[in-house]
């Protein structure tokens, strides 16, 4: 589990009064506080404050909002058009927005000229049964100009929207209130995946805000002011970016209200465990099985407890049930209605398979999971967990399936579900963490054969091999390729590469290694230079791009499974030629051999045979290792761009 | 007739007559050769009861053989103000026929079919969400959809889609209203389509499937269009004889009614313009103010997406959609003393045309024609740039057919082609090379014609997205650092002129003594056209264009040409390639050209295309080999 922050802050306590309306010419003028040029625009001020009131003997929730953004550029002009979803489905439960004004101030001979949003230029649409918005364009908005809107968003329910406090603009204020009503305990916690946030904890003391903290009837009110947020950074094979923005997650622990018994909502890991276990739709969904028992019997006739038959009963699972793309911890039909119905969300199909492998003798629980959109949850949550996936147990060793992903086996998940934790519930009293991230290398190992003629093509046969992730990624791409599909597909983007023949293995054999044979025509690995020929002795596999071109980074780089790359390349050159030079074997290694490479070649008469081999045994690149790991792999695309010269023999 | 109708209009029952075709097992081999689904019978009832009322009866059976044809399942129905889904459901059968799910009216979800990038649009679909447990499946869909909006009667394509084939399809048109309906027939050609009186049909379409640079589908599929001639767009009568007619309509309906503009802002344009000398100035001018101060905001809402907000309402809001800021902008110049047009087009870099020959509400988009100013004729205005040259369309609406709508009707007329001699990009480039293979110096990239409109937002990027952007432009430079850029933009010259400094760290690769060096830094063709082992669509090239590049790169001391690229020309009916490489004391001048035309050839011609680009690509790999001492 990565670190846990405890963050406090330097609030600015001496902002200006900022009054809807009053905008003033020295306004135009304003510069990032964070010291960012070339921004889009620019919040100089943004209230976001949320209070309870009781009123008929319900409790009115008011978000109320209020923004100024100086518009920079016609990006920027984004801004301008505000979209509020609003939650729909019931009058109860319904989100109603109140008090919308906003309006556009340009300087003109050097007095503030407003334009205003009427009501008629507010357009509200349904979505769908659940949501509907509210939308707005400023008028009179240009570059240039500052828009401001305010809002007050109300509705009967207790749940807190996240608190956002980065934008991909820089915000110069932010001034955050939340009083919670006395009946109403809340969880506050800020995502410490944040950079921005991780920075604010070297900050030195001063008068300070605690945003991981608990809100109840002692004390009700979480406040911060806070200047020169940053936009958010966005940095190539970061990952989901969602996951590094600046926030608040609210959750509700616990009601009590007065004469009644206090009701709590989770406190531990242990008692959120116990309960989601109780949820009618989590534990009571286990242990059914009548409805599907015959079906299965019929298909599964062993029932051996090995890792064979286990995958009989998931490709049965498969077959009769398909992901409709919903996530969930729980279920949404029913497993039962799921398995009638033939579609179901993740947690239909998974609790399924629990059943199923249960209903066959063997050890499986379900196991929660934070997917990737969810992030890393800090205070143990409901919401901590959105996914659950299901954990096979034999003779003690741990099996992970997540049966909603179709090319999915034995602990190779999407990377939907291989992320961070997973708890694993054996019943709603006992449950453990279990790693659910990759342990296992993924291998592409490409072995290739090639023999050089007098034109200068290479013809080749080729056999890769593909394991793990790697193999799923690429069952993926192959699905419903037509043969000549596959063919386009293995030539990929490499000019001149020609597959005329492929064969593939163990294709649909998920538990298996996937195995590419194919062989054709490379027609650009050698080029006539002088009297010279110029060979690449990788063919098309090198690695021929330096995918980190920024000197810097502030995220890290997350490769998602650790890794091994190989190529062995056996080149015979024709009768004729001589080598004039080989390029040099090098070793190299990346932090005491997280990460290394190797480049071996060698000659045994017309024949070159290189070796290369790329691993990683740690996929998470942290940015204080990126000027390490960045010079290593500029090494590798150095490396690997490097020829044998072969010389016409006089 | 009547009697076969009453039959038609009985409650739902909700059983595909003929179970041969909710089977899966029994489908022609032919149709299922490159197809994803397969359309087992597709039956359109259009019944056009009067002029302002038409009832839309559709009876769909698809079965989808994998998860890429669950598209063309295409069980939804738009509805609006306007319009009403009197019934509409779906059953799903397995592979076997054996009936498994039925979704009522109630079952369909219904949402607002806003799209992306658009704030509003008052219409909406209702559709069917299934998810497949297993492939293949079909649904037999059946539908009725009232609509009291004729102006845009269904077009029938037996022939749906890419990798769809059709094993029944038929269309038929039964007009009960008493006005004369228009009908066309397009690529009929080599189909044996059956025409019974009004009922079109046909059997045993198989599936096609999409190649790289082919003609749009629409331009060779067949297809019926028709139309009335006399409509209603909500709540206004049209008439639609021919093109002049109905541009006529449009003209006095919807464009008129909507030119008011307060009597500040015609003082401001006559001021703005008033000491200007020539036509063009002035509505250059006018222009330039509508791009200043407004912008382009999808809002789709009132006639039928068809009218234009008020040209004063655009004007307080400073922004509008297509319609309402080339309406506004025409409404301007009018002011200016200009006469112009609003023209109905179809915007895309995929070029289509209004149908000539036939009247209908065609097109996507409207932009602005300006008939004469001084001695230039026919100048085109896109209103919804804030950035566009005057006159300049290039990339969007050039070079095709376009609905102009004037006050004496409708014509149909070209809009400016871009000639591929004048879509030009010269390279400059002055690099040195050191002994080490690190590279720096400066490129000049000048973009013209066509060109300027992929280089034109260069000017408006900052640093940091500038130097993002030239980093993928030239990913394949490992070590590429930009030190810095500069982007020029001549607006009347139609011109981009952009500097940027560079440095490569090993921009060669050292190998004992030599370093070997691709010259072609900064125009390279990385990638090779699809093969196709049969190629059946033909071969469209929409635009020409030409580049020029001219590098110079000098040696450092101790530094020795040990080989060059050998001088290369290709000639084609495609375009031609030309490389040169020579040496010159202490430097070696890089020399390379290529012009693409434009044009369309036969299906058997793209193996020659193929071969011509592979080759670019090939010798795009422009290696010198150096010595040092």
């Amino acid at each position: 589990m990565r670190l846990l922050l405890a963050l406090v802050f330097i609030p600015i306590l001496s902002f200006a009064q900022v009054k809807y309306g009053k905008v003033v010419k020295s306004d135009f003028d304003s510069v990032a506080l964070s010291g960012e040029k070339d921004v889009d625009a620019i919040v100089l001020y943004k209230k976001d404050h949320t209070y309870f009131t009781l009123t008929g003997g319900k409790l009115l929730q008011t978000n109320s909002v209020h923004e100024r953004i100086l518009i920079k550029t016609e990006e920027g002009l984004d801004y301008a058009t505000q979209k509020v979803i609003l939650y729909n489905q019931d009058k109860g439960s319904r989100e109603n927005l109140k008090q919308v004004h906003a309006a556009a101030y340009n300087l003109n001979d050097n007095k503030v000229e407003e334009s205003k949003l009427s009501r008629r230029d507010i357009f509200e649409e349904e979505l769908n049964e659940f949501w509907r918005t509210e939308s707005f364009t400023i008028p009179g908005a240009k570059v240039g100009s500052i828009i401001e809107f305010e809002y007050k968003k109300t509705s009967y329910l207790f749940s807190i929207d996240d608190k956002i406090l980065q934008y991909d603009i820089p915000i110069n204020e932010l001034d955050l209130k939340v009083v919670t009503h006395e009946y109403l305990n809340y969880n506050c916690m800020a995502n410490p995946q944040s950079p921005y946030l991780s920075s604010k904890l070297n900050q030195g003391s001063g008068d300070q805000i605690k945003f991981n903290k608990t809100l109840s009837s002692y004390d009700k009110t979480l406040e911060g002011k806070l200047s020169a947020i940053p936009s958010l950074i966005k940095e190539p094979y970061s990952g989901n970016q969602e996951l590094y923005r600046a926030k608040l997650l609210f959750e509700l622990s616990g009601v009590s209200v007065p004469g009644e018994v206090y009701k709590s909502f989770s406190n531990t890991w242990e008692d959120v465990s116990k309960s989601i276990y109780e949820h009618s739709n989590f534990g009571k969904q286990l242990g059914k099985s009548r409805y599907f028992r015959d079906e299965l019997a019929e298909s599964v006739s062993s029932s051996s407890l090995d890792l064979a038959n286990a995958y009989n009963i998931i490709n049965f699972l498969k077959s009769k049930v398909k992901w409709n793309g919903s996530y969930g911890k729980y279920t949404d039909k029913g497993v039962k209605n799921a398995y009638k119905d033939g579609a179901g969300n993740v947690a239909d199909i998974n609790l399924l398979l629990v059943n199923m492998l249960t209903e066959k003798g063997f050890t499986a629980y379900p196991v929660l999971i934070s997917s990737e959109n969810n992030g890393i949850p800090i205070h143990p949550t409901l919401d901590g967990f959105d996914y659950v996936i299901v954990d096979l147990i034999i003779n003690d060793e741990h099996f992970l399936i997540d049966a909603t992903e179709p090319f999915a086996t034995f602990n190779v998940l999407p990377e939907r579900s291989a992320h961070w934790l997973g708890r694993l519930l054996y019943n709603s009293e006992n449950s453990e963490w279990l790693n659910v991230e990759p342990k296992t290398h993924s291998k592409d190992i490409l072995f290739i054969d090639a023999d050089l003629n007098e034109e200068l093509q290479l013809n080749y046969e080729a056999k890769r091999r593909l394991t793990q992730k790697m193999a799923l990624i690429t069952r993926s791409s192959f699905s419903d390729l037509t043969k000549d599909d596959i063919s386009k597909k293995i030539e990929g983007d490499h000019a001149g590469l020609t597959v005329t023949e492929h064969d593939i293995k163990h294709l649909d054999s998920y538990n298996m290694p996937l195995d590419v044979t194919y062989s054709g025509v490379y027609e650009n690995g050698v080029k006539k230079i002088g009297d010279k020929l110029y060979v690449s002795p990788l063919l098309y596999n090198g690695t021929d791009e330096n995918l980190f071109k920024s000197e810097i980074r502030q995220l890290p780089i997350d490769f998602r499974m650790p890794m091994e790359s190989k190529t062995i390349a056996n080149i015979t050159v024709p009768e004729g030629y001589e080598i004039q030079t080989l390029p040099q074997s090098i070793k190299s290694v990346y932090q005491d051999g997280v990460g290394s490479y190797s480049f071996l070649i060698s000659q045994t008469g017309n024949r070159i045979t290189t070796i290369s081999e790329f691993k990683l045994d740690n996929p998470l690149i942290m940015p204080e290792d990126y000027q390490a790991f960045r010079e290593f792999f500029i090494a590798i695309v150095n490396k690997d761009a490097e020829k044998i010269i072969l010389n016409k023999k006089s | 007739m009547k009697r076969f109708l009453f039959f038609l209009l009985l409650p739902t029952i909700l059983f595909a007559q003929d179970e041969a075709l909710t089977t899966s097992i029994n489908i022609p081999e032919k149709l299922l050769e490159n197809a994803n689904a397969v359309i087992r019978q597709m039956d359109v009832q259009v019944v056009i009861e009067d002029y302002d009322r038409v009832e839309v009866i559709t009876e769909r059976i698809v079965t989808v053989l994998n998860e890429k044809g669950d598209r063309a399942i295409n069980a939804y129905e738009h509805y609006d103000d306007h319009s009403k889904i009197k019934s509409i459901e779906a059953v799903i059968y397995d592979k076997f026929g054996k009936r498994i799910e039925r979704f009522r009216k109630s079952d369909f979800s219904d949402v607002s079919a806003v799209s992306d990038g658009t704030l509003y649009s008052d219409s909406r679909v209702m559709y069917l969400d299934y998810t497949a447990r297993s492939y293949p499946y079909t649904v037999y869909f059946t539908s009725r959809v009232v609509n009291k909006n004729t102006a845009f009667l269904p077009t029938w394509f037996p022939l749906e889609n890419y990798f769809i084939s059709t094993q029944n399809s038929s269309f038929t048109i039964d007009n009960q209203s008493g006005v004369e309906l228009k009908t066309k027939e397009e690529n009929f050609e080599g189909y044996s389509i059956v025409k019974e009186g009004t009922k079109y049909s046909v059997n045993n379409l198989e599936a096609i499937r999409s190649e790289a640079y082919s003609p749009s589908f629409k331009s060779y599929a067949p297809h019926l269009k028709s139309t009335l001639k006399k409509f209603k767009m909500a709540e206004l009568d049209g008439v639609n004889e021919n093109w002049e007619g109905f541009g006529k309509w449009m003209h006095d309906h919807l464009i008129s009614e909507v030119d008011e503009i307060p009597d500040e802002l015609k003082k401001e344009i006559q001021d703005l313009v008033k000491d200007l000398p020539t036509e063009k100035e002035r509505a250059k001018a006018v222009y330039e103010f509508m791009q200043n101060r407004s912008r382009y905001i999808s809002v789709q809402i009132g006639i039928g997406g068809w009218r234009p907000t008020e040209a004063s309402e655009v004007h307080e809001r400073a922004y509008g959609d297509c319609k309402g800021l080339t309406n506004y902008t025409k409404v301007l110049l009018k002011e200016a003393g200009i006469e112009s047009n609003y023209a109905v087009i179809y915007g895309g870099s995929e070029i289509q045309n209004i149908d000539k020959e036939f009247s209908s509400t065609q097109g996507n988009h409207v932009i602005l024609h300006i008939p004469k100013l001084d001695e230039e004729e026919n100048i085109w205005l896109e209103c919804t740039s804030k950035t566009a040259p005057f006159g300049m369309i290039a990339g969007f609406t050039d070079d095709r057919d376009a609905l102009v709508v004037t006050e004496n009707g409708g014509k149909i007329m070209h809009t400016t082609a871009y000639d591929t001699k004048d879509n030009l990009q010269l390279t400059t480039a002055d690099i040195k090379l050191d002994r080490e293979g690190n590279a720096s110096g400066k490129v000049h990239i000048k973009s013209s014609g066509y060109q300027y409109t992929f280089r034109e937002h260069m000017a408006e990027y900052s640093d940091k997205k500038g130097v993002e952007a030239y980093q993928n432009r030239w990913d394949y430079l490992n070590g590429l650092i930009i030190k810095s850029f500069e982007v020029k933009v001549d607006k009347d010259k139609q011109l981009v002129e952009e500097e940027v400094s560079i440095e490569q760290d090993r921009a060669a690769q050292k190998m004992g003594n030599i370093l070997l060096v691709n010259l072609n830094m900064f125009n390279r063709h990385k990638y090779d056209p699809p093969t196709y082992s049969k190629r059946v669509h033909m071969l469209n090239l929409e635009r020409g264009y030409v580049d020029h590049d001219d590098y110079v790169i000098h040696l450092s001391e101790n530094m020795k040409v040990d080989g060059l690229p050998e001088a290369v020309e290709l000639e084609s009916k495609f375009g031609n390639y030309k490389l040169e490489v020579v040496e010159e004391e202490n430097k070696i001048i890089f020399k390379r050209s290529i012009q693409i035309n434009k044009g369309l050839f036969q299906p058997e011609d793209y193996e020659a295309f193929e071969e011509f680009r592979k080759s670019i690509v090939k010798n795009d790999e422009a290696n010198a080999a150096i010595l040092i001492n």
